[in-house]
């Protein structure tokens, strides 16, 4: 008995916390799997009703809105945070003086909430005396910047403030991939003739492909998550121009009742995720199996 | 093929300073080796021949031309580094000919170069291949390819053997000797070990703490060390050190060495040490001038000793004898046949012409 | 001899020329990002100081001619009048409140996990681990609705009780990913060398393990305590009225002012909400980048 124990202590130890993330994570994404094929409104209701929710989902105009918005902020938010990421990376990376300083600067947004950060942007872009006042001021009497209150633009405000807060954040992980490139490739490159900008474009980011893959889903994952940013600068408006999945989730199942929708849609984000993450762990696990 | 001279040459890290008033002439296909235990600034030497930093004061001149403030790439060398440094991303081929390719040299060329050296070091099997895919071996003669189909003035080598495995760096470092002496180029060659130094150097420079402590050929700093420190760092196992005291006896100057549990033997203190009469001197002798070995037989200022066994180390071809003599422990390299058991006594014939004495004060040699 | 040579003098000197431009260039660049990072605070802390009058009068950037510290005033404590006065303090101990036992039970348990996963491995560990990995990745939207109804079955629902369950049952992947990921990383010989001393399970776990363990423990509270400081979905999901956490509030607070927008007070506020991580942040940002990229490169 004692000895079974013994031997069996490592599975016991970790049994509970196995058993609650089974149930809370596993077992509640399967409920919410079976609650899209069911006629739930209010109430969670469990008699089938077939891919119903799911149609009525993807004929309802908003959450076309939504996903339209998740595509734009997606690809913006992405592709500004890498660029911007890199290049400060690759600057930091001269031997400056001044770099743990500078790194403290780029990166304390994602110390801050989205809430905070969502609430400074709202009032930075603000159209009456934010940025435009701003600019008035200084003479640009026509100048005209209001697309938090543009039902065309809203979105690409999230995108500022979102490209703010991470960008800083892509900036570390880069830095951290140029700091492990063995010191002697970029002295032989230069011994080679290569020039600095040279060195950088054919040597060092060829070499940084797995930050680049972790980055671009990171990134990715975070704005099919975005919701919290949206809530605090836009509400999703105006109207539900800046609406996303996220928050059209939650405003079905809080607001609307809308149960059968609202796991409709949580079931196209958690796909979506599924189908970046899956292939990104399988191949992170196998490089990491292959260096050990 | 050219010629280096490095004067008065200074680095400085924050306050330390690194490297010392170092002067250095290397002429025309010479092989240089920089020696010396890590941290003694021979790796910083040779970025800063290189360009890859700064120095703070003095010249370096490649063919009588200062080339300070020249960019690694203006210099006209080529550098084979410890961990090879092969651009991961890039296939065997590109990693040799990207040198060219910066230099703009033209396709036909590049490729003649690159068919000839690959061939040369027998990489040209390996030509598709990404380095992750190589062993070291490969790896080491890619770095090596790399360098050569530049064909530039100086090539230098940043301990280039030392992540081999012991047969492979033995074989490695024949391969290069054999490429010296078919290219006739121009080699700085950075180890911290001493039998890489002296199998491959025309000369060594032996380095301590930012200072070239002596520049000899191999046999000057094996036989005529100008201290005690390398002779230390120089032979395996290393110099013995035996305290004795220079004494007058009867118009003689005579140094008298005492084996620990066995009579003393008296020898004859060479002419050096007049006037050091009552003093404590260093007596240096190298393993195989202890020994059982018959040659010493005939050969003059040889003294037989008789010592006591405390252990022995068969390597092979020779055994070493671990004893005491004046207190010092002594290692004396001996014939593997006939030896005796740890604890017996034993003859040695012990040869004093090649012996030197140093200074016990500042470790430097009487001559 | 080429001692004169005009053309490689040329060169010296273009060179020299063209790094110290570059060196100016990559300063002002630099320069400017900072500048970029860092205006978003200045306008919320100068926002803060000012008089509503002033922000009217004045622009986002222009240096308060008075310093005031009204807005402050109104964004923790209130006004003093009851009907739709929303102030943070109360909130603010709600989050410290939620904060302290969920990092604590979550780092607590990962650590435990992580030990027995890699220490001790067992038939299938590898599964549970990718098990416990995946966990990180999923959208909480997905989990979103069954937790609120299993928190109104446990009778938790809308309470700080609540919401400790659910930060620390979220935050178990990532915790346990944390610690994994370390002690993989430590000698197994470590363990048996323990266990030949006669040292079980707990007591190794305890007596050698967690000694050496406090830059990960250090990582991971500070991770945890970021992440479910600034968590603004779950707590705007399972909690309202005077069980909200401090975001949620700070929210509330920014959309129901009063007919005339107060951007001092919400300024305030947000510095106030933020004020916690951004100081963890400064004390110990070594561990928040260590957190970040080891929660984002996983394995």
């Amino acid at each position: 008995m004692f000895y079974w124990l013994q031997k069996n202590l490592p599975r016991i130890v970790i049994s509970p916390s196995f058993a609650v993330i089974l149930w809370f994570v596993y077992g509640f994404i399967i409920w919410t799997f079976y609650v899209s094929f069911t006629k739930s409104k209010m109430l969670p209701r469990y008699d089938f009703w077939g891919i119903q929710q799911h149609f009525r989902l993807w004929s309802n105009m908003r959450w076309y809105t939504a996903v339209e918005n998740l595509l734009i902020f997606t690809v913006l938010f992405v592709v500004l945070c890498i660029l911007i990421g890199i290049l400060l990376a690759i600057l930091l990376d001269q031997k400056i003086r001044t770099e743990g300083f500078l790194r403290t600067i780029y990166l304390y947004p994602m110390a801050l909430s989205f809430i905070v950060t969502g609430t400074a942007w709202k009032w930075i872009l603000n159209p009456t005396l934010g940025i435009q006042k701003l600019f008035r001021d200084l003479g640009f009497t026509d100048f005209t910047f209001d697309w938090l209150v543009n039902r065309e633009m809203s979105i690409y405000t999230i995108v500022i403030a979102a490209v703010w807060q991470s960008s800083g954040f892509v900036m570390a992980l880069f830095l951290a991939g140029l700091r492990s490139v063995d010191d002697e490739i970029i002295k032989a490159a230069k011994i080679d003739g290569a020039g600095l900008y040279s060195i950088y474009i054919t040597i060092i980011l060829p070499m940084l492909r797995p930050v680049f893959m972790s980055s671009i889903v990171i990134l990715i994952h975070i704005s099919i998550k975005s919701y919290d940013l949206v809530i605090a600068l836009t509400a999703g408006g105006p109207g539900t121009s800046s609406d996303m999945p996220a928050v059209f989730m939650t405003q079905m199942a809080f607001h609307r009742s809308e149960i059968g929708m609202a796991s409709a849609s949580a079931v196209m984000m958690f796909l979506t995720v599924l189908a970046i993450i899956v292939p990104y762990l399988y191949s992170e696990l196998r490089r990491q199996d292959a260096s050990r | 093929m050219a010629t280096l001279k490095v004067s008065n040459l200074s680095k400085n890290f924050g306050s330390t300073q690194v490297l010392r008033q170092i002067n250095l002439e290397v002429s025309d296909g010479e092989f240089l080796v920089l020696l010396g235990p890590s941290g003694c600034g021979k790796s910083t030497l040779l970025n800063i021949i290189a360009g890859l930093e700064t120095l703070d004061d003095g010249e370096i001149s490649i063919d009588d031309y200062v080339v300070n403030k020249m960019e690694p790439k203006d210099r006209n060398i080529a550098m084979v580094f410890q961990s090879y440094a092969l651009y991961p991303a890039m296939t065997v081929r590109d990693n040799i000919t990207f040198g060219l390719k910066q230099r703009k040299v033209s396709k036909e060329q590049t490729e003649k170069s690159l068919n000839h050296f690959s061939k040369m070091l027998k990489v040209d099997q390996l030509l598709e291949r990404k380095p992750a895919q190589l062993s070291g071996g490969q790896r080491q003669r890619v770095a090596m390819g790399r360098a050569l189909v530049r064909d530039p003035k100086i090539f230098l080598f940043d301990e280039p053997l030392s992540n081999l495995d012991a047969k492979l760096r033995v074989d490695m470092r024949a391969e290069i000797k054999k490429l010296h002496h078919r290219l006739g180029t121009t080699i700085i060659y950075v180890t911290h070990d001493q039998i890489e130094a002296m199998t491959l150097g025309n000369r060594i420079a032996v380095m301590k703490e930012g200072d070239i402590v002596q520049l000899g050929t191999p046999r000057e700093v094996y036989s005529e060390p100008v201290n005690r420190y390398v002779a230390e760092f120089i032979g395996s196992p290393s110099m013995n050190f035996i305290p004795v005291t220079v004494e007058a006896r009867s118009g003689k100057k005579v140094l008298t060495l005492t084996p620990k549990g066995q009579s003393s033997v008296e020898v004859p203190a060479p002419n050096f040490l007049n006037g050091h009469e009552g003093r404590e001197v260093t007596l240096g002798l190298r393993p195989e001038q202890i020994t059982n070995l018959p040659q010493w037989k005939d050969a003059i200022d040889v003294h037989s000793i008789k010592i006591e066994v405390e252990v022995t180390e068969p390597t092979g071809p020779d055994t070493l004898v671990f004893t005491e003599i004046n207190g010092a422990s002594v290692i004396s390299r001996c014939h593997p046949e006939n030896m005796p058991e740890d604890g017996a006594v034993m003859s040695l014939s012990l040869s004093m012409s090649n012996g030197v004495f140093f200074n016990p004060d500042n470790g430097e040699r009487f001559q | 001899m080429q001692a004169a040579d005009p053309q490689l003098q040329a060169l010296e000197r273009s060179t020299s020329h063209k790094r110290t431009f570059y060196r100016w260039l990559l300063f002002l660049i630099l320069g400017v990002f900072g500048i970029y990072y860092l205006t978003p605070m200045y306008v919320m802390i100068i926002t803060s100081l000012k008089s509503m009058e002033e922000i009217r009068q004045g622009n986002l950037m222009t240096l308060p001619k008075e310093i005031i510290f009204d807005a402050w005033k109104i964004a923790w404590s209130g006004r003093g009048y009851d009907a739709g006065d929303v102030f943070l303090r109360p909130f603010f101990w709600n989050s410290t409140k939620m904060v302290i036992p969920a990092v604590f039970l979550s780092t607590f348990l990962g650590a435990l996990n992580g030990y027995a996963l890699t220490k001790w491995r067992f038939k299938g560990d590898n599964m549970v681990f990718l098990l416990f990995l995946f966990g990180c990745f999923i959208p909480y939207q997905a989990i979103l609705l069954p937790m609120a109804r299993t928190l109104g079955m446990l009778g938790i629902s809308n309470s700080i009780t609540g919401l400790v369950v659910v930060h620390t049952v979220y935050g178990l992947s990532f915790t346990t990913l944390f610690f994994r990921n370390y002690y993989v990383s430590i000698s197994d010989e470590i363990i048996k060398s323990a266990r030949i001393d006669g040292a079980g399970f707990f007591k190794i776990f305890f007596k050698v393990l967690l000694p050496i363990s406090s830059p990960i423990i250090v990582v991971t509270v500070i991770w945890q305590f970021t992440n479910i400081w600034n968590d603004f979905l779950f707590g705007s999901s399972f909690s309202f009225g005077e069980a909200a956490p401090i975001q949620v509030a700070l929210n509330n607070m920014v959309l129901t002012s009063t007919s005339v927008k107060q951007y001092n007070v919400d300024m305030a506020a947000a510095f106030i909400a933020g004020f916690p991580t951004l100081i963890v942040y400064i004390l110990a940002g070594k561990y928040f980048i260590r957190g970040l990229t080891a929660g984002s490169v996983k394995g």
